[in-house]
């Protein structure tokens, strides 16, 4: 970012409830319409783009700096970006890291990901907090001759069928180099950390398009599945939940998280609630309450489970700043899914599953 | 787990004065850790030497001892208390190595003692150099080559194998001390013996010289349940190789990606983890700039200068959650105190940048070798903050009272390019100057990194400065770049003078949350920081907390510095809490993390910004306060007394028009006359030739220093015209904006009063006296309360002329005034309308709370409604002797002669019921080993020699050898006291002082020299070479005549009573 702001077009943000920010364009030109979500990760901008679970974001970055290292191919969390806006108070022009291979701009501009900067983001943050996450239209378009139709536009806005649109279409197979068994992955957004961790792990992966039938994965002999992370509501993924249904008959055991974990509860009779502004960031501190240990985990969605029968599975871990559910020990296979991204310091969820396996 | 219930009675150990690398951050970690313990119910036991400390405050715990923190007081402490637990990690290193030292003699464990916060096995395994290597390679992390040795010819030997430069560290040194880089074998020799020789276990760590690498820091906190937490990651902008305490440091980390990150935060858990700390811990690391690797630098299993840093950065209170943890809470049960609705487990997001910037004392000791390396030479910090890296570092520039309010160093300009980018390959306290001057000419960003080792990240920032500056001096800015600059942090004041043109259209700042989690929760206690945006969190916060009460704001004293310490942070802290208690609400405006005036929950609302004018302005618009306090925040509070007055700001206290007649010397004389209190002769001079003809008209010796001083800044007294003319010089480099002043100076008894007045009455809580006759810094004097030697006449002259001179300023509030008793008459010397340095300790003693007197009087109480009559307040029961600290072992070629200019970095206190009961106590606290036996050294300036006799003659009754250079061993021997003669340092390079001094037969030096300062001069040298070897070196005949009589008393510390202070 030069300092001379002037010398970059305004750009606008305009949240569904009218309120409108104007600041500065970077990145690819044009308009984005997608629900605005922050982000308190102090670092990671170029994982948050490409991570399939912010399909339809509008990323709101509360850090006021990104592309301080500038970005490179080792860090893509998939092939492309998901998010198509990106909104921050500052950016770097002249990044510096050893593994630097391009700065933030210009990768906005390849992944037609429209940027905003200059903007009072925690005035932004503070309004998504009190007023929930709600659809944002970041533009370089001028917004005030046409402000109501935009309005009606943002009303109208649904992200869709985010499953669809980031899932594999066919079944791929990835071999770890020195692979001792197989796991399933459903692509409901699976990122690169996760297969590089399953390879780690000494497991050959199987991508499985979401709507992989419960007796195709049979076939398989899997000795695990993994349902990841994805993007969008998970009450509207109806029919990947009645695939789940099956999956129990199947006899392996499952590991799930985020999106995986609310659709595998939602094939067990539970519900899923929308929390005001959900669990971005870097900080969610989870209570295992079968340890009694915090861990402080990294979480990226807007829904909580609920309703869950005890005789279908236990809360094993839940939020210890609002209680809300955050992992579920079932009892008929045994099958753990969790509500955040496994991996935290102290906590080897996904390790000891693929492990027992 | 709750509070474990075999936890009733805490003792809790503190850390001493203040010295280099052991400041004021431990009154902040130990004030918090005392007040959650009382908070739990549990009654507390503090012992703690340093009498300007909160901690030491009587709310803060149900015992408190100010006595020498030795071995044997804590021992006694211990039987007399009977404490069941004991909390080593908030002490500093001084509470952590006197608690390993009690539990490794099993004292803990014979008396029934718990060590709480660490354990023995912990704090061995981070401390013990070999320990800490053999965990590392347990769990895998890597250090960097390095082996520990307890000679110098192993050290020799290690660094043939790892080849040079290598760094030594001693084990068990605070801030460095003795440490260093060497490049050749030659410079080993030196830096190891002195390592060797500072270790208390003699042991130093020779290790592979990683300088360059970026320097990456860690806070976390673990529990006893095993949670481990993150609070903070910072990164230092000065790469390895210069210590952290002397670099400038940013939160969060910046330049690392997600993956480096994440590997040095997993390192951190691991050790934290593998230590099994339980409270908070600092991991410092070296990170390749260029590949994947890194090496653990250090860990410190207690609370630190970075974790006061974090702390502050983060608003997540370590010291506090620290504590609670020791006392069997963990991290899940601790309430958030600053969101007050989420717990403590979890880890701060920060949506802003944090800059610390040290403070070094350069601008006093003039002769100091600047070089920074790995041994920490800053006597405090200030702390910025800005939405942007650019707008903080500008936020800290004019924080650090340099007179700065930009990168642009003025005698740098002078500088040809060659010399420009010669000085770049230093790393010194002016570096970042230079750098920017370096950018500023078109050198390189890669070619300043090459040399320097800064991150590229960091110029390139700095470059949008230089680029700024460039566009501000063509002129004619327009309303958007006008923002931009704000936005980068300049003052309009800066802007108008950088373009030449008036702002056509001034904003004022507004001001953001520190709130622990980037907004996602509200937040209940926040803080504030200024930035330029559309949003003022302050303004909503204050219109959605109405309380109705009087609004009052409180300045602090920034930054720590020699002449400006703890003291003024006691005084800001207790003035807010007198306002609280009044019904106030209060707002404090500071800029130093180490401080707790900069505790979110010490005023109502905190404001952690520069005190300058348009700063404090801003502040002042959105608060609109019914009052400002300035006169606790010491001088920095001072200055903005006139600018506050002209912008229509309601002052308390005394009046801007009294303080100026105080610091204004003609009007200081007027005053004088009307009162009619004599004062040494003098006058006010702004050249040298004015400086020479008022020399000769008073007659040497005279004392000249500038007006608007604190702490006796650039203060001399000078003999002859050539330390005139070498004087003017040094004052004439900087800017002349205020006079220098000229005084006769009397040798006489010093001595020094605070007073309490409400314009009408005045209160005097005591009298003190100074042991070291006028001409030494009333802050480098011993200090004696009550006067010892002062005769009823001249006492009763003093209380009248502290009544004349305080009514006739109208003084409200505090006022200080120095006095010298020469030949029977009391001259004044000089007058502060403020707090003062001892106020702290006098209200200990004589348990006047002066602050807090002072603050309901400049509501509106008088003397007579508190109950208070005025005159002299009764004498205490007790006497108290301060005793100043001095940091010079840190402080290369620095002169460690006593004279008008303050050099002590802190104090301590001996309180006992007779005056040589209080004097051993003092000199013990103070570090004074009062051997009894042995050798003195005596070399002292031709005026001192009549004196120096019966000096002589009471180390000679005691047994002591007498060695002397020739001069004063012929005097010495001709009254009959056996000197052996020491030849000069030029007559024979073989055997001579330094020789003798190294030899180690000697235990005292006494050396005064008529001239001294420079480093080359051989009174100098034989006092570095004092300083090297630890040797109590006294430069004032009274100190060392005071010393005679202490070790000449039967009683040892040991058969002194400990006093407890809230007994009084």
């Amino acid at each position: 970012m030069s300092i001379w702001m002037e010398e970059s077009k305004a750009a606008y943000l305009l949240l569904s409830d009218g309120t409108l920010f104007t600041g500065r364009h970077f990145g690819a030109e044009g308009t984005y319409i997608g629900e605005a979500m922050f982000t308190t990760a102090m670092v990671g901008y170029q994982e948050a783009l490409t991570d399939p679970s912010n399909y339809g974001s509008v990323i709101v970055q509360t850090f006021p700096l990104a592309g301080n290292y500038g970005v490179n191919a080792a860090q893509m969390e998939s092939s492309r970006a998901w998010a198509g806006a990106f909104v921050v108070r500052e950016w770097c022009d002249a990044p510096s890291s050893f593994r630097c291979e391009g700065d933030l701009d210009t990768f906005l501009k390849e992944q037609n990901v429209v940027g905003l900067y200059d903007i009072d983001t925690r005035h932004l943050t503070r309004h998504l907090r009190d007023h929930g996450s709600m659809p944002a239209m970041v533009t370089t378009q001028d917004v005030f001759a046409t402000k109501d139709t935009l309005l009606q536009q943002l009303a109208a806005w649904k992200v869709g069928d985010a499953l669809r649109a980031v899932s594999c279409r066919e079944m791929k197979c990835m071999p770890a180099s020195d692979a001792k068994k197989v796991v399933a992955v459903y692509d409901y957004g699976c990122t690169n950390s996760l297969i590089n961790r399953l390879h780690a792990l000494d497991c050959d992966v199987v991508l499985l398009p979401w709507d992989t039938k419960a007796a195709d994965l049979a076939a398989l002999s899997v000795k695990g599945v993994i349902l990841p992370h994805g993007a969008g509501d998970p009450e509207s993924y109806g029919e990947a939940v009645k695939i789940l249904k099956g999956l129990d008959a199947v006899g392996v055991p499952v590991f799930g998280y985020g999106l995986g974990h609310q659709l595998y509860a939602l094939a067990h009779g539970a519900h899923c609630e929308k929390l005001k502004y959900g669990h971005h960031g870097g900080s969610q501190p989870v209570l295992d309450l079968r340890t009694n240990r915090t861990y402080v985990t990294t979480q990226n969605h807007s829904y909580t489970v609920t309703g869950i029968s005890p005789d279908v599975a236990e809360v094993c871990f839940k939020n210890a700043n609002d209680g809300t559910c955050e992992g579920l020990l079932y009892k008929n296979v045994s099958s753990l899914t969790v509500e955040f991204t496994p991996g935290a310091y102290g906590e080897t969820l996904l390790e000891d599953f693929v492990r027992g396996l | 787990m709750p509070l474990r219930q075999d936890i009733k009675k805490v003792l809790v150990i503190g850390s001493g004065p203040i010295i280099i690398g052991q400041a004021a951050e431990f009154d902040y970690a130990g004030t918090q850790a005392c007040r959650a313990l009382k908070q739990e119910g549990l009654q507390v036991v503090l012992i703690n030497s340093n009498p300007a400390t909160i901690m030491t405050d009587k709310a803060m715990a149900d015992t408190i001892y100010i006595e020498p923190l030795t071995l044997d007081v804590v021992k006694r402490v211990i039987e007399m208390e009977k404490p069941d637990s004991i909390l080593s990690t908030l002490g500093g290193q001084t509470g952590l190595t006197l608690s390993m030292q009690l539990a490794e003699e099993g004292f803990l464990d014979a008396h029934g003692v718990k060590l709480l916060g660490a354990r023995p096995d912990t704090i061995h395994k981070a401390e013990d150099r070999q320990a800490f290597k053999d965990t590392m390679e347990k769990i895998g992390e890597p250090c960097i080559p390095s082996k520990v040795v307890e000679t110098v010819e192993d050290a020799m030997e290690f660094a043939k194998v790892i080849e040079y430069p290598v760094i030594i560290r001693p084990a068990f040194t605070m801030g460095g001390t003795g440490g260093g880089i060497a490049h050749t074998p030659e410079e080993l020799h030196e830096i190891a013996t002195n390592g060797l020789r500072l270790s208390p276990i003699t042991q130093i760590l020779v290790e592979k010289n990683i300088s360059g690498w970026k320097e990456i820091e860690f806070e976390v906190i673990r529990d006893s349940k095993g949670n481990v937490i993150t609070v903070c990651s910072m990164e230092n902008v000065d790469p390895v190789g210069v210590h952290t305490g002397d670099s400038i440091v940013v939160a969060p980390a910046v330049t690392l990606t997600p993956p480096e990150y994440a590997m040095l935060r997993t390192a951190a858990l691991n050790i934290v983890s593998e230590l099994g700390v339980e409270g908070g811990c600092n991991c410092q690391f070296a990170m390749h700039p260029e590949r994947m690797e890194y090496a653990v630098i250090e860990v410190n299993p207690r609370v630190s200068r970075s974790s006061a840093l974090a702390s502050k950065a983060t608003g997540y209170p370590i010291a506090k959650v620290a504590t609670r943890i020791a006392i069997g809470y963990s991290l899940d049960e601790i309430v958030n105190a600053v969101t007050g609705n989420t717990f403590a487990c979890f880890e701060p997001s920060i949506d802003y940048m944090v800059v610390k910037f040290p403070k070094w004392p350069f601008d006093k000791f003039v002769y100091a070798k600047r070089t920074l390396g790995t041994q920490m030479k800053a006597t405090g910090e200030v702390m910025s903050i800005g939405t942007s890296f650019e707008q903080a570092m500008m936020k800290a520039v004019r924080s650090i009272e340099l007179s700065l309010d930009t990168f642009n160093l003025p005698k740098l300009a002078a500088l040809s390019d060659a010399e420009i980018i010669e000085k770049l390959h230093e790393a010194d306290d002016e570096r970042i100057f230079v750098v920017y001057e370096a950018l500023k000419r078109g050198v390189s960003v890669d070619k300043i990194h090459a040399l320097t080792m800064i991150d590229e990240w960091f110029l390139s920032k700095l470059c949008n400065l230089v680029e700024m500056e460039k566009r501000m001096a063509r002129g004619g800015l327009t309303d958007e770049e006008y923002l931009t600059a704000k936005k980068l942090g300049y003052p309009d004041s800066t802007i108008e003078r950088l373009t030449g043109e008036k702002i056509a259209h001034p904003r004022h700042s507004v001001f953001k949350m520190v709130d622990t989690c980037a907004a996602e929760f509200s937040a209940d206690t926040p803080y504030f920081y200024s930035t330029f945006d559309d949003e003022n969190e302050a303004a909503e916060f204050i219109e959605q907390h109405p309380t109705g009460k009087k609004k009052i704001m409180v300045f602090g004293s920034g930054p720590i510095r020699i002449g400006q310490g703890i003291e003024f942070d006691y005084c800001c802290v207790h003035c807010v809490w007198a306002l609280k208690a009044a019904g106030c609400e209060t707002v404090l405006v500071n800029n130093n993390p180490e401080t707790v005036s900069t505790d979110f929950d010490t005023g109502d609302r905190l404001y952690f910004d520069p005190l300058t004018r348009e700063d404090v302005a801003s502040i002042i618009e959105t608060e609109k306060p019914d009052g400002v306090v300035v006169q606790f925040g010491g001088q920095t509070a001072i200055k903005l007394t006139k600018y506050l007055k002209d912008m229509g700001v309601n002052i308390l206290g005394t009046s801007p028009d009294s303080i100026d007649m105080a610091e204004d010397r003609e009007r200081f004389d007027e005053l004088l006359e009307r009162c009619g209190i004599p004062r040494p002769q003098g006058c006010t001079v702004f050249t040298e030739a004015e400086a020479l003809e008022a020399a000769e008209k008073l007659g040497y010796p005279v004392l000249m220093r500038p007006s608007y001083v604190l702490g006796g800044q650039n203060m001399i007294i000078a003999h002859s015209d050539a330390d005139i003319i070498e004087y003017m010089k040094i004052i004439t480099a900087h800017e002349l904006e205020n006079p220098v002043l000229i005084d006769k100076y009397m040798m006489g008894t010093e001595v020094e009063v605070d007073a309490i007045c409400d314009g009408k009455d005045f209160l005097i809580p005591g009298i003190m006296e100074h042991i070291e006759r006028a001409g030494v810094h009333s802050g480098d004097s011993i200090s004696v309360y009550p006067a010892q030697t002062l005769s009823d006449k001249v006492k009763q002259t003093i209380i009248d002329y502290t009544g004349r001179l305080a009514r006739e300023l109208k003084v409200v509030g505090l006022v200080n005034i120095q006095y010298v008793v020469y030949r029977g008459e009391v001259y004044v010397i000089e007058v502060n309308p403020r707090s003062s340095r001892t106020v702290p300790y006098i209200s200990k003693v004589t348990g006047v709370e002066m602050v807090d007197v002072a603050t309901k009087i400049m509501l509106g109480e008088t003397l007579e409604s508190l109950g208070y009559r005025g005159g002299l307040y009764p004498e205490a029961g007790y006497i108290a002797v301060k005793v100043p600290v001095f940091s010079f072992e840190k402080l290369h070629d620095v002169d460690t002669h006593l004279g008008p200019e303050m050099k002590s970095t802190g104090e301590v206190l001996g309180i006992a019921k007779t005056f040589k009961e209080a004097l051993l106590k003092g000199l013990t606290a103070a570090g004074y080993r009062l051997k009894k036996q042995g050798g003195v050294f005596i070399s002292v300036r031709d005026t001192d020699k009549k004196e120096i006799v019966s000096v002589a003659q009471k180390f000679s009754d005691l047994g002591f050898d007498i060695y002397a250079t020739s001069g004063t061993a012929s005097l010495l021997n001709r009254n009959m006291i056996a000197t052996s003669t020491v030849r000069k340092i030029s007559e024979d390079p073989d055997s001579n002082v330094l020789t003798l001094l190294e030899s180690g037969k000697i235990d005292y030096v006494i050396s005064t020299s008529a001239k001294g300062r420079m480093p080359a001069r051989d009174s100098v040298k034989i006092r570095r070479k004092a300083v090297e070897r630890s040797i109590a070196c006294l430069t004032s005949l009274d100190t060392a005549n005071a010393l005679a009589d202490c070790l000449a008393m039967k009683e040892t510390i040991a058969d002194v009573p400990l006093v407890d202070i809230t007994k009084i």
